[in-house]
């Protein structure tokens, strides 16, 4: 019911959208703030209409200053953006009337009840609501008359997002929609982008944490430094950053002979060996039976062996740098970047899907 | 509100809008509305009632300890009642920027330092809803603190002198009011250009100094600069050249004054001008000039509330909200 199924247009697209900050003149000579800073460089990103979108980076890579862009809350320095077809600075009243938008460090009115700020959304994109139903769908029905400053900052998000929800937006940006979620509202924040994405909603979902994303995107950007450094899905991340899965095995005798044979098997990128145990890391499914073949006609007996996918948190690494979340674990990383550094998308970002 | 959903019910099915339709909607009534909600839960607001109520009462009563004064033999009651109220006026002159001055320097800019302006913008209100909707929104609210204080104060004033006269008093209270919603345009337009409320605490003192105590030094300035000097007559009043006396009178509470007194005059004829009054304080060599009227000087009031806002919304509008 809410897309609109014109083949030209994207839910959002942006076209060489550069940042600066600073340098900006109030009286002339002088300026005001820190030196320039680039905070966005040259994002060519496209959403298609009804995708779960997942815009990943650490901290400072840029994404809020990316949604802020999108949003008209700053003025791109270069570039452009549109969303829903329009162009960001030209219409933004109209894109936000579509659109529902969950904002990074959501601060609402302490003296106004969760049902007034639900009835004010309402109100300015002249839709009818019923609050009720809207704040039972977010787990907020009993504090429905309640003022948001005797709010925790986990009902002020779970309003947040039901203030997004208002409407049936063709559109939902939610920057960092975890953050002061409970496991229960992270739960609940996850049915709501289904069922909005059922719906036929876009969602544009902005995370520092990998596995928020994983779970319900179908696509994924990673934003690192300003620059876009990968778009893809999920298996497709996977691949690039060398089809991750390391096979160890205990081997009884690790000769220079075994060794060899592993380095030879057809999609081994890497073999390590210490002691008795060999790592072998693998690009494709197959080659892990072979490893283990090529061992055994070594005629060393294998005592134990083990299979590790990449994981997120090292997958987020390869392609983000080191600026990651507290529980990113850094020899995980080790390993990628050994595979190739930063990876740099092979295509350009944007050409697989326009 | 009804108005709304029927548009809703209309639109229920068409949900691909074309930009126009945003056209007719006034999402700066819907701002102004939060605005009015959110204030009336403010305890900041019944403080500021209160303390506006309380300067006003002692402004009201201090004319009863100077009795001393020779009064007119006609009827000295009557000249007590118009005196207190000049006396007020002079009171409120200075009260009025000052208390909203304080009270509404943060408008927008507290909403943008604490993040909530990111939330309103995130809705389909542009930078002038908020702007339009903020300034309407607090003038309605300081609207109503006002007559309830200035009410009170009647009540106080009719106590104290016999012959208060009710129209009189309710055209003061219009008046004062109206200074009101000038000083909102100030304080809101202020509010707009300052990226946190630090700034615009800073403006807004340093507005308040320009428009009540500085301006007569900075005229000095003016004076010294250009050779002018408005001739001292013990007798009357002091003569300058218009232009001078212009920026003598479009202080907004100097404009407001002449204007009040103006208009009260066919009920107060002895505060007029031609007399020996505060209001006259300068005056041209030969007829006054048009701009030195008092209609011309309500327009010149009228300026004062909406060109701060225009500079706020000029500055605001091309602001990046970070």
């Amino acid at each position: 019911m809410v897309v609109n199924h014109q083949e030209n247009i994207n839910a959002i697209e942006t076209r060489g959208l550069t940042k600066r900050f600073g340098g900006q003149y109030w009286i002339p000579g002088f300026r005001e703030g820190s030196p320039p800073q680039t905070a966005v460089q040259d994002l060519n990103l496209t959403v298609k209409l009804g995708e779960v979108f997942g815009f990943l980076g650490p901290n400072g890579a840029g994404k809020s200053t990316s949604i802020n862009l999108l949003l008209d809350y700053v003025r791109p320095t270069a570039g452009f953006a549109t969303v829903l077809g329009m162009d960001t600075r030209e219409h933004a009243k109209a894109i936000h009337d579509r659109i529902g938008v969950l904002p990074e460090h959501l601060t609402l009115w302490d003296r106004l009840t969760a049902r007034k700020h639900v009835e004010f959304v309402a109100e300015t994109k002249t839709v009818a609501v019923d609050a009720g139903a809207i704040l039972a769908r977010i787990g907020l029905e009993d504090a429905a008359d309640q003022p948001v400053g005797e709010f925790s900052t986990g009902m002020t998000q779970r309003l947040g997002l039901g203030m997004a929800l208002v409407g049936e937006p063709d559109l939902l940006i939610l920057d960092e929609p975890t953050a002061a979620l409970d496991p229960n509202g992270v739960r609940r924040l996850r049915e709501i982008v289904e069922e909005e994405a059922t719906r036929g909603a876009t969602v544009f979902f902005s995370s520092h944490v990998l596995e928020q994303v994983e779970a319900v995107c179908d696509r994924v950007a990673i934003l690192r430094d300003g620059h876009l450094v990968a778009v893809d899905t999920m298996e497709g991340l996977r691949e690039n950053v060398g089809a991750g899965e390391t096979l160890t095995i205990l081997v009884e005798d690790p000769t220079d002979d075994v060794r060899s044979a592993v380095r030879n098997v057809e999609n081994v990128a890497d073999v390590a060996m210490e002691g008795q145990v060999v790592e072998a890391t693998c690009t494709a499914g197959r080659a892990k039976v072979n490893v283990i073949n090529a061992i055994r006609e070594t005629g060393t007996t294998i005592r134990d062996f083990d299979v590790e996918t990449v994981d997120l948190e090292s997958l987020f690494a390869a392609y983000a740098g080191d600026r990651l979340g507290s529980d990113g674990e850094q020899h995980e990383q080790k390993k990628v970047t050994a595979q190739g550094g930063r990876i740099e998308s092979g295509p350009e970002p944007s050409s697989d899907q326009v | 509100m009804s108005d709304a959903q029927i548009n809703a019910g209309g639109e229920a099915e068409d949900t691909v809008r074309e930009p126009g339709t945003l056209q007719g909607r006034r999402n700066w009534l819907s701002v102004a509305r939060k605005e009015i909600a959110d204030a009336g839960r403010s305890w900041q607001l019944y403080i500021l009632t209160g303390g506006f109520l309380a300067i006003l009462t002692l402004g009201s009563m201090s004319k009863i300890e100077r009795g001393s004064r020779p009064q007119p033999a006609d009827n000295q009651f009557e000249m007590t009642f118009r005196e207190g109220l000049q006396t007020l006026a002079g009171f409120i002159e200075v009260l009025v920027p000052l208390v909203i001055l304080i009270g509404l320097h943060t408008a927008i800019a507290k909403e943008r330092e604490r993040g909530s302006l990111r939330v309103i913008l995130t809705l389909p209100v542009s930078r002038w809803d908020v702007l339009a909707g903020t300034a309407l929104g607090r003038a309605v609210v300081i609207a109503g603190t006002f007559l309830a204080a200035l009410a009170v104060n009647g009540l106080t004033m009719w106590v104290l002198y016999d012959s208060m006269d009710l129209l009189t008093y309710g055209k003061f209270a219009f008046a004062v009011v109206t200074l009101g919603i000038v000083f909102v345009g100030i304080a809101v337009g202020i509010s707009a250009v300052a990226r946190t409320t630090n700034r615009s605490v800073s403006i807004a003192i340093g507005v308040f100094l320009v428009v009540t105590l500085m301006w007569e030094k900075l005229l000095g300035a003016v004076d010294l600069v250009t050779g002018v000097q408005p001739q001292f007559n013990p007798m009357a009043q002091d003569v300058a050249p218009g232009w001078r006396v212009f920026l003598y009178r479009i202080r907004p509470g100097e404009a407001w004054q002449l204007v009040v007194t103006d208009w009260i005059a066919p009920v107060m004829p002895e505060l007029g001008r031609g007399e020996n009054t505060y209001y006259a304080r300068y005056t041209t060599p030969g007829p006054e000039p048009f701009y030195l009227d008092s209609w011309f000087l309500a327009i010149v009031l009228i300026l004062w509330c909406i060109v701060p806002l225009l500079v706020g919304y000029w500055r605001f509008r091309e602001a990046d909200i970070g």
